[in-house]
């Protein structure tokens, strides 16, 4: 395009180069025709053959005219066509302008999901939070149910199992370890010939009263710890409802 | 002769002699009035209804059986250690006895720790140690109280003076002392001290015909019980007396003690 406007310009300065030549010769012919009377022969003829020279000066010069107008013509199609690949041009610059802006803020965004991809991954590998990082909700908070660790029936279980194998142990150690007579043939065992005689442990009536009330109050202290162990375990595990609302039914009384 | 550290005269006129003995030997110088039999002791222990009653009536045959079979006339009680229920057992035996028409005499013989005499009250009255006392050779005079049990008989422990201690019993005035225990009454029980912590039990036994042990059950290490048999010699007993046993350590315990629950008709 920059070319053919070059030729377009370089073609019409010279045909108007052209134009002010014609020009000049036509006022010289006029010129000259003034003073053709007082002229001699030779000039006569020298005028007429600067006259045919002329015409066929004029001649080229037009023929040139048209030549150059047709390539004048030419040279304006072409800008034409130019100026329409210039228009297309500059739509595609702006198509281009368009996409490339869209894609800077895919690009951005892009940037934007990685960065937090990254803090995410962080945050769940370090546990770190940056506050100064733009924070937004993706999924509303809610109370948990239960908590996902520790397993507080497993632990519970696991703990009523070892308790009671301790008990068992402790009690069978007791019963291995107590060398005390408690029946006649253990006696029998050792006097196997003497008479044996065993006599029972006979309760007397303030003896019973006291044991049968020592039996109560004990047995009141261990239903009022069973009580307790069955409440604290309940509410840890959730078997009176939610730990959150034995709380607040705590903290309201 | 030494004096006695009690006035006797109060008692003078009160001395009641055994009818036997009475018509058949002469009594011994020093008896005294009846006395309360300490039944309160194995009314606390629960002894005097069903299965344990039972049981010394049990024993009381053997004792009984070998008494006439072989002449059983001394019986000492004993056990391993101290709280096992000796004084228990010995006066039900004599309780037990004195009841099939024996005339028993209970002999408190543990100078360290007197229960029987203190329970019949009778601590401060002169007694088993009196009794053994050389008088230039006078028969020393027989110290014994009968008590409101008929047939039976207690002497208790007798003076010990408690600074210098309990005094070293001597068996020839043991052996004394039992031998004229027997030409009064029919059968002598021994109250004696515990085997282990105490060396009189020994003396005791080499004089008495046969001793009784008694355990208390869950209570009595075995090895301690198996020290002191060693050491007094397993053969000398005749009956061994598993005391306060739980009731579901004796077989049959609740047929046997329901048959003893049901009222008589």
């Amino acid at each position: 395009l920059a070319r053919l406007r070059v030729e377009y310009e370089e073609g019409n300065d010279k045909l108007v180069e052209q134009k002010v030549l014609i020009e000049g010769v036509k006022a010289q012919i006029v010129e000259l025709r003034g003073t053709d009377s007082k002229s001699t022969q030779s000039r006569e003829q020298y005028l007429k053959f600067l006259q045919d020279e002329n015409r066929k000066q004029i001649t080229r010069y037009e023929e040139e005219v048209v030549h150059l107008d047709t390539v004048i013509i030419d040279l304006e199609k072409n800008i034409d066509v130019a100026q329409q690949a210039l228009l297309t041009a500059a739509r595609i610059d702006s198509e281009f302008d368009a996409v490339n802006r869209e894609v800077e803020d895919i690009l951005t965004r892009d940037a934007v999901i990685q960065r937090k991809l990254t803090e995410a991954q962080n945050r769940r590998k370090y546990g770190e939070y940056d506050s100064s990082a733009p924070i937004q909700v993706e999924q509303g908070a809610f109370v948990p149910i239960k908590p996902a660790s520790p397993d507080r029936l497993m632990t519970s279980l696991v703990g009523l199992l070892i308790g009671l194998g301790v008990g068992i142990g402790l009690a069978f150690l007791r019963h291995r370890m107590d060398a005390s007579y408690r029946q006649a043939d253990d006696l029998r065992a050792l006097m196997p010939g003497a008479v044996l005689v065993t006599i029972p442990e006979v309760r007397t009536s303030g003896v019973r009263i006291g044991r049968a009330l020592m039996n109560v109050v004990a047995g009141l202290a261990l239903a009022s710890i069973f009580a307790a162990t069955v409440g604290i375990l309940g509410i840890q595990v959730g078997w009176w409802g939610e730990p959150e609302m034995i709380r607040a039914l705590i903290e309201l009384r | 002769m030494k004096p006695l550290p009690f006035d006797m005269t109060p008692f003078a006129e009160a001395i009641e002699m055994p009818t036997i003995t009475q018509e058949t030997k002469p009594m011994p110088a020093a008896t005294e009035s009846a006395i309360q039999f300490p039944r309160h002791i194995a009314q606390n222990a629960g002894w005097l209804s069903n299965l344990a009653n039972e049981q010394m009536h049990a024993l009381a045959t053997h004792v009984l059986a070998h008494h006439s079979e072989h002449g059983l006339r001394t019986l000492a009680v004993t056990s391993a250690l101290a709280d096992e229920g000796k004084t228990t057992v010995t006066l039900a035996l004599a309780e037990k006895l004195a009841s099939a028409g024996k005339r028993v005499l209970v002999i408190d013989l543990d100078t360290h720790r007197s229960t029987l005499s203190h329970e019949a009250h009778i601590a401060d009255l002169a007694g088993a140690l009196e009794s053994t006392e050389r008088r230039n050779g006078d028969p020393a005079p027989f110290h014994f109280y009968e008590t409101d049990c008929k047939g039976v008989s207690i002497m208790p422990t007798g003076f010990v003076d408690i600074e210098t201690g309990a005094p070293l019993l001597d068996p020839e005035r043991i052996g004394n002392l039992l031998k004229q225990a027997t030409e009064t009454f029919d059968i002598v029980v021994l109250d004696c001290p515990p085997l282990l912590p105490v060396a009189d039990t020994h003396v005791i036994g080499d004089v008495a015909d046969r001793a009784i042990l008694v355990v208390r059950a869950n209570s009595t290490p075995k090895v301690i019980l198996e020290q002191a048999l060693q050491e007094f010699g397993k053969e000398r007993f005749f009956a061994a007396i598993l005391n306060r046993a739980q009731h579901y350590h004796i077989p049959y315990f609740r047929e046997v003690y329901g048959y003893y629950r049901r009222p008589s008709r």
